[in-house]
């Protein structure tokens, strides 16, 4: 397992910045150091707008590919996080739409998915549980919010700005959604 | 369980779902970005590039989020230009920047910069950023190349602390993109005031304050040095240096030695686009008619102007001696030789006539006899009992020093023409296939660097087109050559390579 550490601070910032610019000047490592660094962010905030792992990993990929392309036009305002999600964002959404629906995920589908792509963990039945539950037990909003901040380690007046919503409503529901995971984990069968 | 326990859970969870794809990506990103480079380029085509201009839409909308915060407070501290900051290298550009050190504007000075600054948008970025765009921008369009690899940077500030940290900062910023893209990088930096005189030049020639400040300084550089030298009476003036490249100034501003308090200078001007010492060398033997193996003591190059054009100036000696030949640096064509003898000798041999004088410096100069001679001039100096004759035949001027004796002390021989000015070899510019012959040279350097195939008898679909820009001719030269495509603009009237740029297509 990689350690994740949340892109916002000045180090990190400056690190994503000069990955993207060294895109733009079409060094493809920047694309390596970009990906190892945000992966889990830009995953988990695809996979909480698409709730499905094969369509996550489809978009995943078309944001990297969309993020080095137009890596030229890339303007810092020490936000990267912001524009990496935001293209993570308008990619999923259209898939969501080319998809019409989605289906919900059991936990065979996450194990097989584990199975399928070799991923290992230290306990795949909370990996499961939490899985099953963000994207199943959350609405929509919920979902983002909580991914936002707990994975992509957005502030949470940089998600209502990402999500273009109150600052207020980006709050109470991420307690909602913290709430919903500790009632359901309390009482969870494992 | 507590709301920090549930984010690190949630967080692991994320973490490890999270399947490696950096191949599959990578893979796919290499092979739309050869379908999107020239869509970048030059102008997007409507149906590859929506989603390229969707998302163009969606940044500047989260740069207006942002810039949008800072509302009415502060409006001119925001929108009064603090700075202005010039990049020059061939494209020229000026960009203003606010106390708060964001960027305000951007302009292109000539159309080399419409081409790096295509596609960009500054507004409302700090300078820091937008220097790392431009730089990586002339990097990727080949203007900063291993053939012209400076960059002048000038920073205009009321306020001169201030303009001396920007100026600090951005030789920083781009030496760090120098470093991180292994580029062999000269940098230039200079902060400036205003200045009446500097301002009208700049606008007389239209060119930057910043470029128009450098070109003065080597002309005092120049005209010091050829002082120095108690050589030539040429004059030079500012029209002379005024269509040459950042890298061609700072070529001659380091050969000069110019090391002033107002301009820092980092790295080595790249002289890749000459013809090289070992090149020249042989040349100025060839014209001297001295065998290499009749050399003797060290031999020297270095760089230098003259006749509207950058030239090596080689000297070396053989037994009887010692030759000092310049010549045109991009051609190798010829422009002046002087020999004089090492030790000069005592007048032995019977006393000529001036007549007979006059046939022995026509000889000298390698004349025949019937070869048409004008503005003869003859001076006697009793003291050392010698001739020092001067004229001119056909394209070249002569000034010969020889003992009455007939003994020669020194030739010296020198185009009359300038390079800019139509009187080098073929007029005010230089031949379709010298334009080729600099960008095949040019071309083998760069395939070399990546390990490119090259060579002439690979490239197909060349083609070469002349085209006039901000009043100079220009050769375009491209061809394809192993699975890149090639392309050079060249200068026609100095044959410097302005742009040369090869990309996978």
């Amino acid at each position: 397992m990689f350690s994740f550490s949340v892109p916002t601070d000045k180090d990190s910032i400056r690190y994503l910045d000069g990955c993207i610019f060294s895109m733009a000047r079409g060094d493809s490592s920047g694309l390596d150091g970009l990906y190892e660094k945000t992966k889990s962010a830009v995953f988990g905030f695809i996979l909480s707008i698409v709730k499905n792992f094969h369509d996550a990993e489809d978009v995943m990929q078309d944001c990297y590919v969309t993020i080095y392309i137009n890596s030229p036009q890339y303007i810092s305002e020490n936000k990267p996080m912001a524009w990496i999600l935001t293209v993570a964002r308008n990619l999923s959404l259209k898939k969501l739409k080319e998809k019409q629906r989605t289906e919900l995920i059991g936990d065979e589908d996450i194990e097989k998915y584990y199975r399928e792509r070799s991923l290992s963990s230290g306990n795949i039945a909370e990996d499961r549980f939490f899985l099953s539950e963000i994207i199943n037990g959350l609405s929509d909003e919920e979902r983002e919010i909580l991914i936002l901040h707990a994975v992509a380690g957005l502030r949470h007046r940089e998600t209502a700005k990402l999500l273009d919503l109150p600052l207020a409503t980006v709050l109470s529901k991420y307690n909602r959604a913290i709430k919903k995971l500790q009632k359901k984990y309390g009482s969870r069968e494992l | 369980m507590n709301k920090k326990n549930i984010e690190e859970k949630v967080k692991t969870a994320v973490e490890n779902s999270t399947p490696d794809m950096i191949s599959e990506i990578k893979a796919d990103a290499m092979s739309k970005e050869q379908s999107a480079a020239p869509i970048m380029a030059s102008k997007p085509s409507r149906k590859k590039n929506w989603l390229v201009r969707r998302l163009a839409i969606g940044f500047m909308c989260i740069a207006v989020l942002i810039c949008g915060g800072i509302g009415i407070y502060g409006y001119n501290a925001n929108h009064a230009v603090a700075s202005e900051i010039s990049f020059d290298v061939n494209p020229s550009m000026t960009m203003t920047v606010n106390k708060k050190e964001r960027v305000l504007s951007v302009t292109a000075n000539n159309a080399d910069a419409e081409r790096v600054l295509e596609g960009l948008d500054f507004s409302g970025s700090t300078y820091e950023v937008a220097v790392n765009a431009i730089i990586g921008s002339m990097l990727r369009t080949g203007y900063l190349s291993e053939l012209s690899n400076s960059v002048l940077v000038s920073v205009k500030d009321g306020n001169a602390a201030r303009s001396k940290d920007i100026e600090t900062k951005l030789f920083e910023e781009i030496e760090r993109i120098f470093t991180i893209e292994k580029f062999d990088g000269a940098i230039l930096t200079q902060s400036l005031t205003d200045n009446s005189e500097l301002s009208k030049l700049a606008e007389e020639y239209g060119i930057t304050m910043g470029k128009a400040n450098l070109i003065n300084h080597i002309l005092v550089a120049l005209e010091n040095s050829k002082v120095a030298e108690g050589g030539t009476t040429e004059t030079y003036t500012f029209r002379d240096l005024v269509g040459f490249t950042i890298n061609e100034l700072n070529v001659l501003a380091q050969s000069l030695n110019i090391g002033t308090d107002d301009i820092s200078s980092s790295g080595t001007a790249s002289k890749e686009g000459y013809i090289g010492d070992a090149a020249a060398l042989e040349k100025a033997l060839g014209y001297a008619g001295v065998d290499q193996s009749a050399l003797t003591g060290r031999t020297e190059t270095e760089m230098d102007y003259e006749h509207g054009a950058i030239v090596y100036e080689v000297s070396f000696r053989d037994g009887t001696y010692e030759y000092e030949c310049d010549l045109n640096a991009l051609t190798g064509e010829f422009v002046k030789l002087k020999k004089e003898v090492i030790n000069k000798p005592q007048i032995t041999g019977e006393i000529k006539t001036e007549a007979e004088i006059s046939e022995l410096s026509k000889a000298a100069a390698g004349l025949d006899a019937q070869a048409e001679i004008k503005n003869s001039e003859t001076e006697y100096d009793r003291e050392d009992r010698e001739y020092e004759i001067k004229f001119v035949s056909g394209d070249f001027k002569y000034e010969i020093e020889i003992l009455e004796d007939g003994t020669i002390i020194s030739v010296e021989k020198e185009m009359t023409g300038s390079f800019q000015q139509g009187g080098g070899q073929h007029g005010n510019r230089i031949t379709e296939a010298e334009a080729k012959s600099i960008v095949m040279g040019a071309a083998a350097v760069k395939a070399e660097r990546y390990g490119i195939e090259f060579n002439e008898s690979l490239i197909t679909e060349y083609e070469c087109e002349t085209e006039r820009e901000n009043g100079v001719w220009i050769y375009e030269i491209e061809f394809k050559c192993s699975g890149f495509e090639f392309e050079y603009l060249i200068n026609a009237s100095n044959g410097a390579v302005i742009k040369g740029e090869a990309e996978k297509g």
